[in-house]
């Protein structure tokens, strides 16, 4: 009898890639096979964190390109901060993450484009157009769904909510209840980011 | 005047033979490579050994439906992606059978290299998955939950910024 969990490893990928993060999520919390498959283990340290979970490997993977992060201690990324005076730019820190496996699959996954597209490009705006971004994700509904603290003006802001904010394509930030607008330009992007004290 | 439609004959893996149109038999992208590679027609029957007959007949039905469908591209992988739970309102009822014959024609689709009806076949499962938590998921589709409480529970407490609140 054929079942869900008779379909080889591909068509179970294929039918998640057409759920939106939070089924994704649902399913993955189904069953043993299914949490594996959607929650690959980090290329670098090779544990299997939840990769959809606040881009916890994603975050992790990119502590291996020097001086983008300041990564010390393997897989807890999310208690890494950022640097600004190490980063050498959003943009570049997104080419290293779009060339990251995890990040290929978690694009993946919120259903943007193939990954072959997303590991060859090097601007966020041809990976992520504003069609897909009305479809992949509400813009606010990510910072209103995450518990993740409050955008606030820490300077130790972790830098994966700059990175979530250019990955999920958001135009807007909420920063005490002030709305910023992400512009397309990476630099001005982090110019806005370090006026407002998030960087 | 009585049409020249070129026909072939397929053997299912229940050993029942059927005639179909080349055209379309040929949307499966396994058959038309191997109609191709023996050129000329065909006069031996195409042993179809991954798929039975009440499968076959479904898969030719939508073969016949879609036959004159444009074949598939890369950038149409994309599109679909980008709206994927559009699904074509005769597809959907095409669609309509029960789950053992739903996940039979999403491998018949696999085997047999139908880019389309994979995808209508992926995008249905999808749907089905939508809007359900995930002991709902686990029902629909009669899924064993084999965590054991304490990693059910840290694996919900993980996920719990994504639940509907």
């Amino acid at each position: 009898m054929a079942t869900l969990e008779r379909l080889p490893t591909e068509l179970l990928l294929l039918i998640i890639s057409h759920l939106h993060l939070r089924k994704f999520v649902s399913f993955a919390q189904t069953s043993r096979r299914h949490y594996t498959l959607c929650t690959p283990e980090c290329l670098i340290c090779k544990s299997k964190r939840a990769h959809y979970r606040k881009n916890a490997s994603v975050w992790t993977c990119i502590s291996e390109y020097p001086g983008i992060v300041n990564a010390r201690e393997g897989c807890r990324g999310l208690e890494y901060n950022f640097a600004p005076q190490k980063c050498y730019g959003i943009l570049q820190l997104l080419n290293a993450l779009l060339h990251n496996l995890e990040l290929r699959e978690y694009v993946m996954y919120l259903q943007l484009r193939s990954p072959q597209t997303c590991l060859n490009s090097v601007n966020i705006r041809d990976v992520y157009n504003d069609e897909d971004m009305d479809e992949v994700w509400p813009s606010e509904e990510i910072f209103e769904s995450a518990p993740m603290e409050s955008l606030d003006t820490n300077r130790e802001t972790p830098l994966w909510k700059c990175v979530v904010v250019l990955l999920l394509g958001l135009r807007e930030l909420v920063v005490d209840g002030k709305r910023i607008k992400v512009t397309h330009t990476e630099n001005l992007l982090v110019d806005k980011l370090q006026r407002t004290g998030i960087l | 005047m009585a049409t020249d439609t070129q026909t072939i004959r397929l053997t299912t893996s229940d050993n029942v033979e059927m005639t179909v149109e080349r055209a379309v038999a040929e949307r499966s992208i396994l058959i038309k490579n191997l109609l191709e590679d023996l050129g000329g027609e065909q006069t031996e029957s195409i042993p179809v050994p991954n798929v039975a007959e009440p499968v076959m007949k479904k898969v030719i039905e939508w073969c016949e439906h879609h036959k004159k469908d444009p074949p598939t591209t890369q950038d149409d992988d994309s599109d679909s992606r980008k709206k994927s739970t559009d699904i074509d309102e005769w597809d959907q009822k095409f669609m309509q059978v029960d789950q053992e014959m739903l996940f039979e024609i999403i491998l018949a689709a696999n085997y047999l290299d139908i880019k389309a009806l994979l995808d209508v076949g992926c995008k249905t499962v999808a749907n089905m998955i939508k809007g359900k938590s995930p002991d709902e998921i686990r029902k629909t589709f009669n899924i064993q939950n084999d965590f054991t409480p304490e990693e059910e529970d840290q694996i919900r407490r993980e996920n719990e910024w994504a639940e509907d609140r």
